[in-house]
């Protein structure tokens, strides 16, 4: 990425952010005034209209909103980067956040599965990336995911039983 | 009768995918069709009206006025892109009926086929944070976008998107057949839909808009001197942009309803109020269908189906077909019939209202345009009669 007179602007408003994903830290801003989340960035709080909003840790636990899988390259940015996991998440202690990011170590994600936070070169910056959280009592991902969907198909065993 | 504004004149230039024509020589030949279709000339045009963000670096009105010597005009402009379009149609509307303007011509012209995504550079010349956290993820390029809107879709209310977005997909392109001048007609059937591989997960190439070169254009005028005018006239009896506060930056993925388009509610509402009707009293529905999920958005949004139920509508294509419960994008469609950002939903809903469509609804009285720009809506409802 090179820094373009529009790219320097936006980083204006994002400099906290990148400034904690340096150190390993998710951080969205949240309002002194009246405490609420908001993303993205503004120059005021969207909630109350306070100025005097910061960058304040989010933790590092989120939940899968929604992803895609790109199956080509739609910006020049992107070739050789078809087939990733694009996700939306909700973070779970900033609430109505969604942060757009890639999913990490999976195959076939499932919405609303928890997930971790961890930090990579992402395209040239230093971005929020996550991974699934493993249950527990359940060992892996892989099997996680198994058991999953064995849930999934009880339901059918039940009215199976029924009858 | 209070003053009111009516579209009498429509003009279109062939849709391709490359037609090797500047934006500015397709937008001057579909004016001058316009004109001529309802026996007016330049030299009776005192007004235009555009979008508002993509036209002025595209198709600036000032050099279409100066190639057609239009001159002292009033000039309007409201939204961008799609909503943009229905916003000309209002401000243009809006001017006729305060006697500001007598005759106005409005215009969308392009050349997506040749350069993909070049007129949204006047809408991203602003700094955005997309560039810096969406872009690198690869959230980028709205197929990508839509695709995640589906995924969340067919999770909340459990539907099939096969089941849901391929009938859409089919049906839009049987009336681009039946429409006759579409710039894809090429059979596409729900097995065809389903064999192809996805373009970005969960979607297909037929769940996307195509891309375009072409233009229309179209000529508003006082409902009382319409009268006098060889055309039928599509009288504008309501029309409205509404936006929200998420903006283009933030819109695809903070939209705080994320399945939802709540200025399209609010739009259509106030646009169907000004005409003295309801969503039931629509006879034709052209909507932006820039993706078969938008069109379930705007289906559920505006309020013709509940959330999660689009798909009692749609299934197997006949609730939207030219004879079904909702009569839907009758020519095709951005997905099939070409990508004008809605200017074409806009000609072709003015010829159901003439009763001249090459496929055409039975009895229409009123049709509705709804046209979509991610965070903004505009609604227009044109009737044949100027007052119900």
């Amino acid at each position: 990425m090179t820094g373009s007179i529009r790219d320097d602007a936006a980083l204006g408003l994002l400099a906290g952010f990148f400034a904690g994903t340096e150190v390993g830290e998710l951080r969205i801003p949240r309002c002194e005034a009246c405490q609420r989340w908001h993303w993205y960035p503004k120059h005021r709080c969207p909630w109350c209209g306070d100025a005097g909003w910061s960058w304040h840790p989010a933790g590092s636990r989120a939940h899968l909103y929604t992803w895609a899988r790109p199956r080509r390259a739609f910006h020049p940015d992107l070739s050789g980067r078809e087939g990733e996991v694009v996700a939306l998440v909700t973070v779970d202690e900033a609430p109505g956040v969604r942060l757009v990011t890639n999913l990490r170590d999976i195959d076939h994600p499932e919405i609303g599965m928890a997930l971790e936070v961890g930090f990579d070169d992402v395209g040239g910056r230093c971005l929020p990336v996550f991974r699934p959280i493993p249950s527990p009592t359940e060992g892996d991902p892989v099997r996680s995911s198994d058991r999953s969907s064995a849930r999934e198909k009880a339901p059918t065993s039940e009215v199976a039983s029924d009858e | 009768m209070s003053p009111s504004a009516a579209i009498v004149g429509i003009g279109e230039t062939p849709y391709v995918r490359r037609s090797g024509q500047s934006p500015t020589e397709m937008v001057v030949a579909a004016v001058e069709t316009a004109l001529a279709e309802c026996g007016l000339t330049s030299a009776d045009v005192d007004g235009i009206a555009t979008e508002g963000t993509m036209m002025p670096v595209a198709v600036p009105q000032e050099v279409v006025a100066g190639t057609l010597g239009i001159d002292s005009y009033w000039s309007g402009s409201s939204s961008f892109g799609g909503a943009g379009i229905a916003g000309a149609i209002q401000a243009a509307s809006n001017a006729i009926t305060l006697g500001q303007a007598s005759v106005v011509i409005s215009y969308f012209g392009i050349d997506w086929g040749r350069s993909p995504g070049a007129a949204y550079g006047a809408m991203e010349a602003s700094a955005s944070p997309a560039d810096l956290i969406e872009l690198p993820h690869g959230f980028y390029g709205q197929p990508t976008h839509f695709a995640a809107i589906a995924r969340r879709y067919a999770s909340e209310h459990g539907v099939d998107l096969d089941d849901l977005l391929g009938p859409i997909a089919v049906q839009h392109r049987r009336n681009a057949i039946a429409n006759g001048a579409a710039q894809r007609m090429e059979p596409l059937s729900l097995e065809d839909y389903l064999a192809l591989d996805p373009i970005s997960e969960p979607l297909r190439v037929p769940d996307c808009c195509i891309l375009t070169d072409g233009a229309a254009a179209i000529v508003m005028t006082a409902a009382d001197r319409a009268e006098d005018l060889p055309t039928s006239p599509a009288h504008i009896r309501g029309a409205a942009v509404r936006g929200s506060r998420v903006g283009l930056d933030d819109f695809f993925s903070q939209n705080p309803d994320y399945l939802s388009l709540p200025p399209a509610r609010a739009a259509v509402t106030e646009a169907l109020s000004s005409a003295g009707a309801s969503l039931d009293d629509v006879d034709v529905a052209e909507l932006y269908d820039c993706f078969t999920i938008s069109v379930v958005m705007q289906l559920e949004s505006i309020g013709w189906c509940r959330p999660g139920t689009a798909i009692d509508l749609v299934a197997g294509g006949a609730g939207i077909a030219v004879d079904g419960q909702l009569p839907l994008n009758t020519h095709g469609g951005l997905l099939s019939h070409s990508y004008l950002l809605g200017m074409s939903h806009v000609v072709e809903c003015v010829r159901q209202v003439r009763g001249t469509a090459a496929h055409q609804v039975a009895d229409v009285n009123l049709g509705l345009v709804g046209l979509l720009s991610a965070s903004h809506y505009g609604a227009v409802a044109l009737a044949t009669e100027p007052t119900s």
